[in-house]
């Protein structure tokens, strides 16, 4: 019987040649052949995939002729074919603005990369939809590798950590572009609502030269849904116990045969005044947040690809005091925090690849950028305003079949003007900059990518920055990642640190060069690091491990001293600094349609205070993680349960030195260790839709005095910047995500 | 020591047919040629095959080859192809009746692409 239906359908293959499309898939017109691309019919499902050799062969479909092909790592290909022609070469290109993860089909919702010389994991919407909502700094919580934290126990605000270091040594970009910078810092994770995102891929290490020099601790980059997006409409909405609503909708609009355009928006609440740790404090702000962002898409025929994106984003924002109320006589006023800030940004992304020419790109990103917050903290008044320009000229092509590179042009601008109460920090940087990055691909087992740029700062003179990964797969299913690269970053000390307002610290910059912003240096920095993962099986099913270890050294670096209760001070390290992160996590499926992570981590980061080496503050050096999701069977229309649990463990933290204090103020050296656990539970009724609720921090820890001083905030001893864990206890929510119209 | 033989005899007997007890339950890994055409196919395979007894399963659109792990005692060979077949999917062992095969979406006719109308 096999024998006969090999013999049919060899004979049928036979006498259907003639109607066939075949050809070869090459990463340029003469490259090496590309296995597993995804060849098919625009505007059909008809499609096959390229064998080893590139190979592939495809059936015509009456009334189609635009060819289009996938692959990972490049941009999307098509071409229209005649109805006589039966042979095509496709050749792709690396898209304009560096390596893209796009991920094809079903995937895991974490993927270890065994591939990337650089990328080393990428969480996709799988994922994302495991976090309760909302903004960007929450899409974490399910990730071993990044820590969100509070910035103080008074405005809700959210820091990412990564390596043990601050967030402000993340390089956090949007669609590529470096977006969490300056006066953002930290306020700019919230910029971001989670149901906009596609996908976030986290790089630990120096990043890609490409996107500048301020990268120390990785790179994450954030990619909005947008045209990839299969519904014509999403909708999401969400309403929390914390008093918390939230709304996002995203609407997709084809326009004629090259454009698409995608409105998002969002807005979210709160509007519920709690204090569960009862501290007379505000437990989360009251605010309410909107933001609108438009996206247009250019699909040229011949090469020409665009995407030009407007956001514009409002925040206000009340905490402190329970009944603080910013419109009250400022006498008779509580202590509180208010905050207004508005963003307006621009960037427009314009690629061309040279037909029939081995790879030859060339392309722009231009970006610009407003913002502006205002903000009363107790007595103090903060003003600040950020213009950035940021320009990009790209140009990509090969050398020989194994050596590419990009190379292009930079500049950079941030005029500042910054005001807190009388003090001024207006400051304008101006960087023009040029980089050139090299790849090279050694058969399938080895690649290596090597970049260098250099940059002439108007206030601290010229930069080079070195940068290099490399990537050697010992075996299919091993490989072993190097990196090493050096980064900058320029001082920022109010907004970098803006937890040092909520309180009465004092704030004392030590300066060591009058014409330099703040009058600090620029930080400097080398991270090492090495990584080995591997695939293998487990349970009959894929699992992997990864093991990996970073350090960061700053030979520079702006020191931010705590250790002194009533004054927070700013100066110049003297002396060493350095953060070593190890990590070990194994991902398998234990259970048919599971998900299981376990992950620990061990932090070791010391920075000289004065002339005592001293392990950095509020960082755990241990930390556990483990992830379990498990999906029921989908029945034919796709229903099924999802169900979703995450327990993440937190050792001790040192907590700055309180001595100096009276008693009643101080607190121990310590925190405690804790555990925090989230669960949700999700019901698919289809494809299109689901629901879902769940509870953030089950076991109802809080830190219960995270204030000191809350009774008194005139009291020169009043803190609240020395948060260590959640000040907000037990948390329930609901939520829908409705996907509506064809998919095309 | 004739005694340590001897057990040491018993044990090994018994331990050989405990583990060719074990081989006969232990999973087995097999790939066979499977109809389909698309990314909706390879779902649908790789669901339909999502039953008591089957460990995991890939399906590669490019070699048209389902790799499947499954448990011998729960369920056999020629009831994974049935289930397939059942499923509008032509195997290497058997085909889908035409009812079967008219139910399945119209981009995964995979016999038509071969035909090509």
């Amino acid at each position: 019987m096999r024998a006969l239906i090999t013999l049919a359908a060899l004979l049928l293959a036979a006498c259907v040649q003639a109607q066939q499309l075949t050809g070869y898939v090459r990463a340029s017109a003469l490259g090496e052949p590309l296995e597993q691309a995804q060849v098919f019919w625009k505007g059909t499902a008809v499609g096959s995939t390229s064998r080893a050799d590139g190979y592939f062969e495809l059936q015509r479909v009456p009334g189609y002729d635009t060819l289009a092909c996938r692959l990972a790592g490049y941009r999307e290909w098509q071409l229209f074919i005649a109805t006589d022609q039966q042979e095509v070469i496709i050749s792709l290109d690396q898209p304009m603005d560096g390596p893209e993860v796009v991920i094809e089909g079903e995937q895991r919702a974490q993927e270890l990369n065994l591939l990337d010389a650089q990328r080393f994991q990428t969480l996709n919407e799988k994922e994302l939809c495991k976090a309760a909502c909302c903004s960007l700094s929450e899409s974490f919580e399910t990730n071993a590798s990044v820590d969100a934290s509070y910035t103080d126990a008074i405005t809700g605000t959210r820091q990412i950590k990564m390596l043990g270091l601050d967030g402000k040594y993340t390089q956090v970009m949007f669609d590529n572009i470096p977006a969490v910078r300056g006066l953002a810092t930290i306020y700019g994770l919230g910029y971001l609502p989670g149901p906009w995102i596609r996908e976030i891929a986290i790089t630990k290490g120096a990043g890609s030269v490409v996107a500048g020099y301020e990268s120390i601790t990785g790179q994450i980059n954030v990619a909005h849904k947008s045209s990839e997006m299969k519904e014509r409409v999403f909708v999401n909405a969400y309403a929390g116990s914390q008093g918390r609503m939230e709304f996002n909708g995203i609407f997709r609009q084809p326009i004629g045969e090259r454009w698409h355009s995608t409105w998002f928006t969002h807005a979210s609440s709160i509007q519920r005044r709690m204090d569960m740790n009862g501290d007379g404090f505000l437990d989360n702000p009251l605010f309410f947040n909107s933001i609108v962002r438009n996206e247009w898409k250019y699909t040229g025929a011949r090469g020409l690809r665009g995407e030009y994106a407007a956001t514009y984003s409002n925040h206000e924002s009340t905490s402190g005091q329970f009944n603080f109320d910013p419109q009250d006589d400022v006498r008779s006023r509580l202590w509180g925090v208010n905050t207004n800030t508005q963003r307006a940004d621009f960037s427009a992304k314009t690629g061309y690849v040279f037909p029939d020419q081995d790879g030859k790109s060339v392309g722009s990103q231009v970006n610009v950028n407003w913002h502006r917050q205002t903000g009363l903290f107790g007595d103090r008044r903060y003003d600040g305003e950020q213009v950035s320009v940021r320009v990009n000229l790209l140009y990509a092509a090969e050398i020989t079949e194994e050596l590419k590179f990009i190379s292009g042009l930079s500049y950079n601008r941030d005029d500042y003007q910054e005001q807190l109460d009388t003090v001024n920090f207006d400051r304008m940087e101006s960087v023009p900059g040029v980089f050139s990055e090299f790849t090279w691909n050694r058969g399938t087992r080895l690649s290596v990518i090597a970049g260098i740029r250099g940059d002439l700062h108007n206030y601290y003179g010229g930069l080079l920055t070195p940068r290099l990964h490399a990537r050697w797969s010992i075996t299919d299913r091993t490989s072993l990642k190097v990196s090493a690269g050096m980064g900058y970053r320029t001082p920022n000390v109010v907004m970098d640190h803006v937890g040092m307002l909520a309180g009465n610290r004092q704030i004392r910059i030590e300066e060591s060069g009058a014409e330099w912003p703040f009058g600090l240096s620029m930080e400097r920095s080398t991270t090492l690091g090495i990584v080995l993962g591997s695939k293998f099986k487990l349970f009959y099913r894929d699992a992997s491990v990864t093991v990996d270890f970073y350090r960061t050294q700053f030979s520079e670096q702006i020191v931010a001293d705590w250790e002194t209760p009533t004054v927070v001070r700013f100066y110049n390290l003297n002396g060493e600094s350095w953060s070593n992160a190890a990590q070990v996590e194994l991902q398998s499926s234990p259970v048919k349609r599971m998900e299981w992570r376990i992950a620990y981590r061990w932090l070791d980061a010391r920075t000289t205070y004065d002339d005592r080496l001293l392990m950095r503050p509020l960082v755990a050096q241990h930390r556990f993680f483990t992830n379990v999701g498990y999906e029921t069977r989908a029945s034919e229309r796709g229903a099924k349960w999802a169900f979703d649990f995450t327990a993440r463990w937190l050792g001790r933290q040192r907590l700055p030195s309180t001595f100096a204090n009276p008693d009643a103020f101080r607190l121990h050296p310590w925190s405690d260790s804790f555990w925090i656990i989230n669960a949700q539970v999700a019901y698919h009724f289809s494809k299109k839709l689901e629901l879902y609720a769940g509870g953030e921090n089950l076991g109802n820890f809080m830190v219960m005095d995270p204030i000191i001083g809350a009774e008194n905030p005139d009291n020169p001893l009043f803190d609240a910047s020395l948060v260590w864990g959640p000040v907000f206890g037990r948390m329930g929510y609901v939520g829908l995500r409705w996907r509506i119209g064809a998919e095309d | 020591m004739k005694n340590i033989v001897f057990l040491l005899l018993i044990w090994a007997g018994v331990f050989s047919v405990t583990a060719a007890q074990a081989q006969d339950k232990r999973p087995v890994t097999i790939t066979f040629w499977v109809g389909g055409v698309c990314e909706m196919c390879k779902e649908r395979i790789e669901h339909t095959v999502d039953v008591p007894g089957v460990k995991s399963a890939d399906y590669n659109l490019s070699s048209h080859e389902l790799t499947i792990t499954y448990s011998p005692k729960k369920i056999s060979e020629k009831e994974i192809h049935a289930l397939l077949n059942k499923a509008g999917h032509d195997t290497s062992a058997s085909m889908a009746t035409d009812e079967a095969y008219g139910l399945i979406h119209g981009c995964c006719k995979y016999r038509e692409h071969e035909h090509n109308h």
